[in-house]
């Protein structure tokens, strides 16, 4: 059969008659046979080669087209390649997939004119697959952290109390250790934006991890506990603040400072207000007062000293006379002793 | 398909073609390809810069006779033609 021939019986139109000469190629391809296999299949199938462009459609077997047609009536998308019979040189498992893909996630592949144009593109329906993947990995991932971060702080609660003072507590490693794990959670939020680009590779991360590296922080403090409930007193209102500012809201929730920054009942000295109405004058006149009786003090010892000088005087003078009563007596007493009896002219016996 | 990557088609671009083409065409293509470069070259040399596009849509046409081909293209002043191509590729049926 002539080109010309094969050509006729395509019922063209003659504007694309005119136009079928370029593409001659595509009816010199087909045998005679497989151009009326090709041609009744289509019309039974409601398709009618009506531009030159579409002539190409010829080029496929009558068995490739009757698959792709039974893929097309399965999903019962057959109504745009019957409109647009170039479309059937497609691979339409490939637009069959790439249907599905779109029904399920709600994504509209059609418009006015048809399908649109990603389904018909491996590479540009990848860049929308590849992004929705993206968005699915980060809606999964975003719960998973939170939940992680939200265990961390029940593990951070108690330890801030250790053996030591409150404010070495908050100085030394513990809030350390709080400080490096709260950019975690900074950096998840900022990682999640990054991800569109490489997103596999931050998939990859395990937190799980770091979250049992921090486990063994909750076996050295909880055991001086006892001992932290006892140095509760210790704890100032600027340690509180310093403790929350280095542990940030994320952490403090389950910490109950009302109980532990109570101030001691023993630390409390209730002092008896000092006489609020103070007159200087009152001041003035007792220390006049005190100096009066301390002038007063002074004189009595004076009396008293004199009381017993005067006393001692008069015992003194009673001893003289005493004294000169027995001198007088011992002086007559001597002096007649001094008389002896020979000098009386009589003589002691022998 | 590697000749077509001379003309600075991608490899998607290839495996797109090769994998939405029916097989007959295909097989027409690489075994005129001397054919088809030369209908190529003379895009490329007219100034068309978006004759890749021309040939994925158009590509039964590259297997027409060189002479047909030229013909086609040489009917219109080229600074025109490109002109027009690089806005519509489709003006290539009504050529």
């Amino acid at each position: 059969m002539a080109l010309t021939e094969k050509l006729n019986l395509l019922n063209l139109p003659e504007e694309e008659k005119k136009k079928a000469y370029k593409f001659y190629a595509d009816l010199a391809l087909v045998s005679d046979e497989q151009l009326n296999d090709n041609v009744t299949y289509l019309k039974a199938q409601g398709v009618e080669i009506a531009k030159a462009r579409d002539i190409k459609v010829l080029c496929n077997s009558k068995e490739e087209l009757a698959k792709k047609f039974s893929i097309l009536h399965e999903i019962g998308e057959t109504d745009i390649f019957v409109q647009n019979p170039k479309l059937l040189n497609h691979n339409v498992i490939d637009i069959y997939k790439r249907i599905n893909y779109c029904k399920q996630e709600n994504i509209e592949y059609k418009d006015e004119n048809g399908y649109k144009n990603f389904l018909f593109s491996e590479d540009k329906f990848k860049e929308l697959y590849n992004k929705k993947d993206e968005v699915k990995e980060e809606k999964i991932e975003v719960p998973d952290i939170t939940l992680e971060k939200v265990e961390e702080p029940k593990v951070e609660v108690e330890p801030p109390v250790v053996e030591e003072t409150v404010e070495e507590a908050v100085a030394q490693d513990t809030t350390e250790e709080v400080k490096e794990e709260t950019p975690q959670v900074e950096e998840v939020t900022e990682e999640v934006k990054e991800e569109e680009n490489a997103p596999e590779e931050k998939v990859e991360e395990p937190p799980v991890e770091e979250v049992k590296e921090e486990s063994p922080v909750t076996e050295e403090k909880e055991e001086p506990k006892e001992e932290v409930q006892e140095e509760k007193v210790e704890i100032t209102p600027d340690d509180k603040d310093v403790y929350e500012q280095l542990n940030g809201d994320a952490t403090i929730p389950n910490i109950d400072f009302s109980s532990i920054f109570e101030e001691p009942e023993e630390k409390t000295i209730d002092i008896q207000p000092v006489k609020e109405d103070i007159n200087l004058d009152d001041f003035i006149t007792i220390n006049e007062d005190i100096k009066d009786l301390e002038a007063k003090t002074t004189s009595f010892a004076d009396i008293k000293n004199e009381v017993n000088r005067s006393e001692l005087k008069d015992e003194l003078e009673k001893e003289l006379a005493k004294l000169e009563e027995l001198k007088s007596k011992t002086e007559e007493e001597i002096s007649f002793q001094d008389i002896e009896p020979e000098s009386y002219g009589m003589g002691r016996a022998a | 398909m590697k000749f077509l990557e001379k003309y600075e088609f991608s490899k998607e671009d290839i495996a797109d073609f090769l994998n939405n083409s029916p097989k007959k065409l295909i097989d027409a293509i690489k075994d005129n390809k001397k054919l088809v470069s030369e209908n190529i070259d003379y895009l490329k040399g007219l100034g068309v810069t978006n004759y890749q596009q021309i040939f994925l849509e158009y590509y039964d046409m590259f297997l027409m006779d060189h002479s047909n081909f030229v013909e086609i293209f040489s009917k219109y002043e080229p600074e025109d033609l490109i002109e027009k191509l690089n806005k519509n590729i489709k003006i290539v049926e009504y050529l």
